[in-house]
């Protein structure tokens, strides 16, 4: 059963929403959140998900708690939803990705030489 | 001191640690005490560049040495996609912590691992080592992360892209991460303000400086089958950062921690144990133990971040804060992941604020990989928003603690990133710092001064698991997964006592690894004496129940019919002891329990502190010392008071003297506890402790992390102290002899504070 929330957008990403601060959404989980937030303000998404997952570094709060099931989070109640950086272990950083999660690392592209010397 | 009396029997009680005696006899086990049939010892050549591309390395000779029997480099390593891992305390992107353990195409910093080396003993290892010839092209290089953030810097990674929240650049570019927190409008709010304060600080590279250098010995079986012992934060967490390592599953390791000396956010991120899996499999499946030099843990384990933090706060006369902005540029080191987001979470946490911007920069300098460091980023942030707060409450004519109160957060204030707070206790810390007898205790003489400052911290709540059993005679064994870094085996044990109603010596606790419990998160975060502890108290429960399900069975009644109270199973007139109970138990007991908690409470602290300056040789001296902190429920208030004044010493260390010093080619030069100068018991007072108790509600016990909180002050009380001292206003740490006379030549100088 979907639910209104407030649903407050980061910053970064309110130019996407003509500098809107907070928007009501109606929901029933924070993934369905997402997709009507992609609807009223597209490439939304794309910043904050990847694949059927929030982006590695992004966490939700849900009335101020950090959710550990991310968009499959269900919202009960009117709630208050806050998409922050993840601060991990309540500790440290979040940590940046590179130009794609698809990138793999090269083989290192230096020689070695380890077979026995004759000296 | 306690402000409240403790409804309790166990917690808030002072019993004597259950690894005492093994610790002060010298007989814990601790990682360079292994020793196993066979073992080989391996060592690291590091690299002599801040940055430069590895064209060849010939291990030739090296191999050819009597006695060597492996040597490793990144081509041994399984090649990673970009994964990012959660490691409890920070999190890693596995690609690059793939890099940073063996360098792949490019070393990036002083003192970065390049090959590694197996042989019957360190000193052939050591010799090994200077003889495999690596050719470089070295490469400008960039430390400061200002200078890494220009235009024309020298680039570390070629494919770092800035991300703004999952919004990517398109540019290469040192800038991993921008941050922005956001709310209300500060131009307005500056427009209110009758007086504004705008300074700019800058914060040295400093180590954790725990006392036990890094340490691993791994054993790499036939059968594939990886055994590791090792000093870490986190069994768990080695496991998963191995399995991800070196591409194998999770079930085929192993890993058992040994007893740690000292961690502080250190000793999470493997180093040495995926270099000793790889020798030992080389090796021809030998275990293979790997001890660092001091001077390698300081070159080349994390460190936390330099920082540049520029602060603007504008306030009313009345006293109220009308607007906040501020920057921060953390050095993550050589690849992303500094503490930058926890730095603008910390940074005006203890007000109330309408109109607030904090932007931060993660950026990647030719330094060593930044590590969590207790309250990672929480230090720099503070000495830099304290400090204005100082000078703001100065211009107004207020009481600094007065100040604070006008405008400190509490229950149903939002954070500058949009949260509210639950219930939190700043309010009772900084009236209980207020009333303290320190606080308005005379000061006279001569270049003394009285310094006061908040600090924050998050806390965690993590995933914890633990098993007990229940013995014949009544006494319980707790199996549990935390290392115990502070005391955590005494209160996790006082949690389950006071759970079933027993004495805390008839509970016997272990901490075992990855084979022994159910999962564990790292002891990090300041979540182990919440987490685990919310852990034992669910076994508690289970014990209880399954213990009263055995007395209706004994009395032959419903288990609705006995009651349970005080360790005291009791049915019409009749009542059975746990101890009694338990012994008449024909078939064993034992509970087990998986938590993962989200309630945490966050903490706050209040420090006051006293210094003397030597105007003449710029030496500050520390002549008292008082730490208020809310604690939520002290299990154990001695160890709380330890983990308070722990913070305090390490912050003393941060303020007054511990930076790195790299040369002008990128080498670091004091990587010796000689030249990086941590404080000593002589360079510090007794440090006093107020145990201010509001109580968690998110907790059974009322527990709050307290570890980070206390080592967030004390830079910011120590500069504002100083400034009462010698009317300078610090904003650079360390604040070492050398500064203090600069500042002081420059204060006569122009006549005016600098």
């Amino acid at each position: 059963m979907a639910s209104l929330h407030e649903v407050w957008i980061p910053p970064v990403h309110r130019d996407l929403t003509a500098g809107a601060e907070r928007v009501q959404v109606e929901a029933a989980t924070v993934g369905e959140i997402v997709a009507a937030l992609e609807r009223r303000f597209p490439g939304l998404a794309a910043r904050l998900t990847q694949g059927d997952a929030l982006r590695p570094g992004i966490a939700v709060a849900v009335n101020g708690v950090i959710s550990t099931r991310g968009l499959r989070q269900r919202l009960n109640e009117p709630s208050e939803i806050h998409f922050v950086p993840a601060i991990s272990g309540g500790a440290a950083s979040s940590t940046s990705l590179t130009i794609s999660g698809a990138y793999r690392m090269r083989p290192p592209a230096f020689s070695v030489t380890t077979t026995l010397s004759t000296g | 001191m306690t402000t409240t009396a403790s409804p309790y029997k166990v917690i808030g009680t002072r019993p004597v640690r259950p690894d005492g005696v093994d610790k002060v006899t010298g007989r814990a086990i601790y990682g360079a005490d292994v020793r196993l049939p066979g073992m080989l010892h391996g060592k690291v050549l590091r690299s002599p560049h801040a940055h430069a591309r590895i064209l060849c390395i010939d291990a030739s000779a090296a191999l050819a040495l009597r006695g060597v029997h492996a040597v490793i480099t990144a081509q041994d390593m399984p090649a990673i996609s970009d994964k990012i891992a959660d490691l409890g305390e920070s999190t890693v992107n596995l690609r690059y912590a793939s890099n940073n353990i063996l360098a792949h195409d490019k070393v990036l910093y002083y003192g970065h691992a390049v090959a590694a080396v197996a042989a019957d003993n360190v000193h052939i290892a050591e010799e090994a080592l200077s003889l495999i010839r690596v050719e470089y092209e070295v490469l400008p290089h960039v430390l400061d992360g200002k200078q890494a953030m220009a235009p024309d810097a020298p680039i570390l990674l070629d494919d770092l892209r800035t991300n703004e929240l999952g919004k990517l650049g398109d540019r290469p570019t040192n800038v991993a991460e921008h941050i922005r927190h956001q709310r209300g409008d500060l131009t307005k709010g500056f427009a209110e303000a009758d007086v504004i304060v705008e300074r700019t600080f800058h914060t040295a590279t400093v180590h954790q400086g725990y006392i036990e250098p890094q340490n691993a010995t791994a054993l790499w079986n036939e059968d594939g089958q990886l055994f590791i012992w090792c000093s870490t934060q986190g069994a768990f967490s080695v496991q998963e950062q191995l399995a991800e390592l070196l591409q194998i599953p999770v079930s085929r390791i192993i890993v058992t921690p040994t007893e740690i000396g000292g961690g502080f956010g250190g000793k999470i991120n493997v180093y040495l144990e995926p270099l000793a899996a790889l020798l030992s499999r080389k090796a021809g499946h030998r275990p293979v133990k790997m001890v660092m030099t001091r001077a390698e843990v300081l070159a080349a384990t994390g460190p936390t971040s330099g920082s540049y933090i520029r602060v603007k706060m504008g306030a009313r006369r009345d006293g109220v804060i009308t607007a906040a902005e501020a920057e921060l540029i953390y050095e993550a080191g050589a690849f992303p992941g500094s503490p930058v987001g926890a730095g603008c979470g910390v940074i005006f946490a203890p007000y109330r604020l309408e109109n607030v911007q904090i932007d931060g920069y993660d950026v990647v300098v030719n330094r060593p990989k930044a590590a969590a460091y207790r309250a990672p980023g929480g230090t720099n942030a503070a000495f830099a928003s304290e400090t204005v707060v100082d000078e703001l409450a100065e211009k107004l004519g207020m009481d600094p603690i007065e100040f604070r109160l006008r405008n400190a957060v509490r229950e149903g204030d939002r954070r500058a990133d949009g949260p509210e707070y639950k219930r939190i206790g700043l309010i009772e810390t900084l009236e209980a710092a207020r009333s303290h007898p320190h606080y308005t205790a005379p000061l006279t003489g001569k270049h003394r001064g009285r310094g006061v400052a908040t600090g924050f911290w998050f806390n965690w709540g993590g995933k914890s698991s633990a098993t007990a059993t229940v013995n014949r005679d009544g006494t319980v064994n707790l199996i549990e997964g935390s290392t115990d870094i502070g005391g955590s085996r005494a209160s996790i044990a006082m949690q389950l006592a006071e759970t079933l109603g027993i004495p805390y010596e008839d509970v016997r606790p272990q901490v075992v690894g990855t084979a022994g419990v159910g999962y564990n998160d790292v002891t990090g975060g300041s979540r182990t004496t919440f987490g685990t502890g919310w852990a034992v108290y669910e076994v508690g429960k289970k014990i209880l129940a399954e213990m009263r399900q055995r007395a209706a069975d004994y009395w032959g009644v419903p288990v609705e019919e006995v009651s349970v109270a005080d360790g005291v199973f009791a049915y019409n007139g009749e009542s059975l002891s746990f101890r009694e109970l338990a012994g008449k138990l024909d078939t064993p007991v034992t509970a087990s329990a998986s938590v993962h908690p989200q309630n945490y409470g966050p903490g706050f602290g209040v420090h006051i502190v006293d210094v003397e300056v030597d105007v003449e040789t710029g030496k500050v001296t520390i002549l008292r010392y008082t730490a208020a902190q809310d604690v939520g429920k002290a299990i154990h208030p001695s160890y709380v008071e330890g983990q308070l004044q722990g913070g305090v010493a390490q912050g003393v260390g941060w303020a007054l003297n511990e930076e790195y010093v790299y040369d002008e080619k990128g080498r670091l030069l004091n990587a010796t506890l000689l030249d990086y100068r941590m404080p000593t018991a002589l360079d510090l007072p007794m440090i006093d402790t107020v145990l201010v108790e509001v109580a968690n509600p998110g907790h059974p016990y009322g527990v709050r992390g307290v570890g980070e909180v206390p080592i967030v002050p004390p830079a910011a009380a120590i500069a504002n102290a100083i400034y009462r001292a010698i009317g300078v206003r610090m904003t650079e740490l360390p604040m070492s002899p050398p500064r203090i006379v600069a500042a002081l030549a420059r204060k006569r100088q122009d006549g005016v504070a600098a």
